[in-house]
């Protein structure tokens, strides 16, 4: 075979022997650790409520943070410890100005890790009082807490961080750069076919 | 009368068998020396994009489909990543947005691309329209490449609609109670309305609308309608004296560009969020593309949104049967270009009364 025939074959295995190793790489988080159960006394509940949260298959006499995870706030419950069948109960009391939405009730371990974790939906309050698992929510019951309807766009304060803008620069920068040496070489290419 | 104009179908003769009295250069070694078989370039096939096109193939309005189509990858890429954070769960949609917006590393950009991308994509898809509707090209052999093109409209449109419901703002929950009224009115709409299932909500079925059901229609029609465009070859009366790499590196070019101005006006002009929606209220006017369907509704009610997008599509579908003639053939019928001119009239004059209307109630009209 010639040298270069060669050098694009190993080119070839080596694309080919990184890829692999990044994905080996990416799939290591998924078999780092074992996880616990957690089971709640109801998955819907309102704010204002109490859970029971249970949990079992955790570690033996180990100390666990508790906490409620919304998309915009989290709620900490404290800590609790395993027994030694590694399982715990603990009530939680959902604050009252806790905002309707989808939530993660999570236990975790001293080094940060999640150990066991459960969905959780906070209904607004006039919603969690129909006792009805055949009608699962639709916008009807959506932000009914909020006050009146405004066309006027919400005042989210959004901070762009100076590494943000680098990176955002950066791509543009890099699309424009392109995209002008991708036209010179399309020019020169064309005058030389012409 | 021929059935196909110069360049027409079978417009790719293979390699080597292009005649150079035809004004097209041949496919010289030269050229697949460019593409050598042992390079990467070789083994993705790209020689195969190695063939001859007329050169105005290269001027912008020809690369119209083109840009629209980068627009739609722009729109895939961010979709994808903006749907690992989005919750379709009713009562948490607003709040994911939000987070997206607050909490995602780049986060906000992101979504002020899609916001944007969404908006561009309407700009170049409308003047592409106007470009072959211009030149005839839905005339004989192209008329299913329009259909299709047709077909793809439609699927644009359904993306920005349901895209628009899912954000749980004061216009979301107004589209989404439009989607339920027009459900309503149509036949077999009923998978649109809240009742037809209680295993999931609406909102979380029109989630599936926008990132897989309606992507996979379009990446479909786009298909069809690129092997069609390939199979007729494009519309023009020149020699083949260009390359199709060529168009492909220009068209790379201009979508870069045009990817850098996505990335400036998102950063410039950030997509808002309006605030939480409340039902049963309308005090929102729907994005400018809509709005022509908002005039409507304001004329004659709810009726409006089901009747101007019949008009519309309708129209658009009927076009290569009226006008049937072969584009190489005398006579242009006027008739269809007036025609055609009055529904673009109809259709700015919407766009832009609905800009200035007075916002009115139309659920329950
Ligand atoms: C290809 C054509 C598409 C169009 C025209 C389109 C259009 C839109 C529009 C107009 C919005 C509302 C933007 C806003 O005002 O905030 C939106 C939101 C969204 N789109 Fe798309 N989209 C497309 C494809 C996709 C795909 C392929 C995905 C995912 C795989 C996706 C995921 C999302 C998500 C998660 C949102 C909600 C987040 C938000 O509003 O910022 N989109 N889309
Ligand atoms: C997502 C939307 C669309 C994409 C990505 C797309 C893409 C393209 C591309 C790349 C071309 C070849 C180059 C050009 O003329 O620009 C083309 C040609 C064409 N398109 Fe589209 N198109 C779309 C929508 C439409 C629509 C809505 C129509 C008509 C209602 C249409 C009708 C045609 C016709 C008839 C041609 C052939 C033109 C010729 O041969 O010169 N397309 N399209």
């Amino acid at each position: 075979m010639s040298a270069p025939g060669r050098f694009t074959q190993l080119r070839w295995r080596l694309g080919v022997a990184l890829t692999l190793a990044a994905i080996g790489l990416a799939a290591t988080p998924l078999f780092a650790h074992e996880k616990g159960v957690l089971t709640l006394n109801t998955k819907q509940a309102a704010p204002g409520d109490t859970l029971v949260a249970r949990g079992s298959k955790l570690a033996k006499g180990a100390a666990l943070r508790i906490e409620i995870r919304g998309a915009l706030k989290t709620f900490p419950f404290g800590s609790v410890h395993t027994d030694a069948a590694g399982k715990f109960e603990m009530r939680l009391p959902i604050p009252a100005d806790a905002k309707p939405g989808a939530y993660r009730v999570v236990a975790i371990a001293s080094d940060g890790d999640v150990s066991a974790q459960e969905n959780l939906v906070l209904r607004p309050v006039q919603a969690a009082a129909v006792p009805s698992m055949t009608r699962m929510p639709d916008m009807t019951t959506m932000h009914v807490m909020e006050s009146r309807a405004t066309a006027a766009p919400a005042d989210i304060r959004v901070v762009t961080s100076s590494r943000a803008w680098t990176v955002i620069i950066g791509l543009i920068v890099f699309a424009l750069v392109g995209g002008v040496l991708l036209l010179r070489g399309a020019t020169s290419g064309s005058a030389r076919t012409a | 009368m021929s059935s196909s104009a110069p360049n027409d179908a079978g417009a790719v003769p293979s390699a080597g068998t292009i005649a150079a009295h035809d004004g097209v250069v041949p496919d010289s070694s030269s050229a697949h020396a460019a593409v050598p078989e042992h390079s990467i370039a070789g083994r993705l096939g790209v020689r195969a994009l190695d063939y001859a096109i007329p050169p105005s193939a290269n001027r912008l309005p020809y690369m119209l489909g083109g840009l629209t189509f980068v627009g739609l990858l722009a729109l895939i890429g961010t979709g994808v990543l903006l749907d690992q954070f989005f919750n379709p769960e009713p009562l948490s949609a607003y709040d994911s947005v939000v987070y997206i917006m607050t909490r995602v590393p780049l986060g906000n950009w992101v979504r002020s691309i899609h916001y944007w991308a969404a908006t561009v994509v309407f700009v170049t898809l409308f003047f592409h329209i106007l470009y072959v509707f211009w030149r005839r090209s839905y005339t004989r052999p192209r008329e299913v490449t329009w259909w299709l093109g047709v077909g793809l409209f439609i699927t644009v449109f359904g993306l920005m609609f349901t895209g628009t419901t899912l954000k749980g703002d004061q216009e979301a929950v107004e589209a989404l109670a439009h989607a339920v009224a027009g459900a309503k009115m149509s036949p077999g709409g009923a998978v649109l309305t809240p009742d037809f299932t209680s295993s999931t909500t609406l909102l979380s079925r029109l989630h599936s609308l926008h990132v897989s059901v309606l992507p996979l229609v379009l990446l479909a029609l786009v298909l069809g309608h690129f092997a069609l465009i390939r199979v007729h070859g494009i519309h023009s009366h020149e020699a083949k004296t260009a390359r199709f790499t060529q168009h492909v590196r220009r068209l790379t070019a201009f979508g870069l560009f045009l990817c850098a101005g996505l990335g400036i006006l998102a950063a410039v002009f950030p997509a808002v969020l309006g605030h939480p929606g409340v039902e049963g209220v309308e005090v929102t006017k729907p994005a400018w593309p809509f709005l022509w369907i908002y005039a409507v509704e304001n004329t004659v009610g709810m009726t409006g949104m089901l009747i101007a997008p019949i008009v519309l599509f309708g129209f658009l579908a009927a076009v290569p049967l009226l006008d049937r003639g072969h584009d190489q053939g005398a006579g242009r019928p006027r008739w269809v270009m007036g025609l055609g001119m009055l529904v673009l009239l109809a259709y700015i004059a919407g766009i832009v009364y609905g800009v200035f209307a007075p916002q009115m109630q139309h659920l329950g009209m």
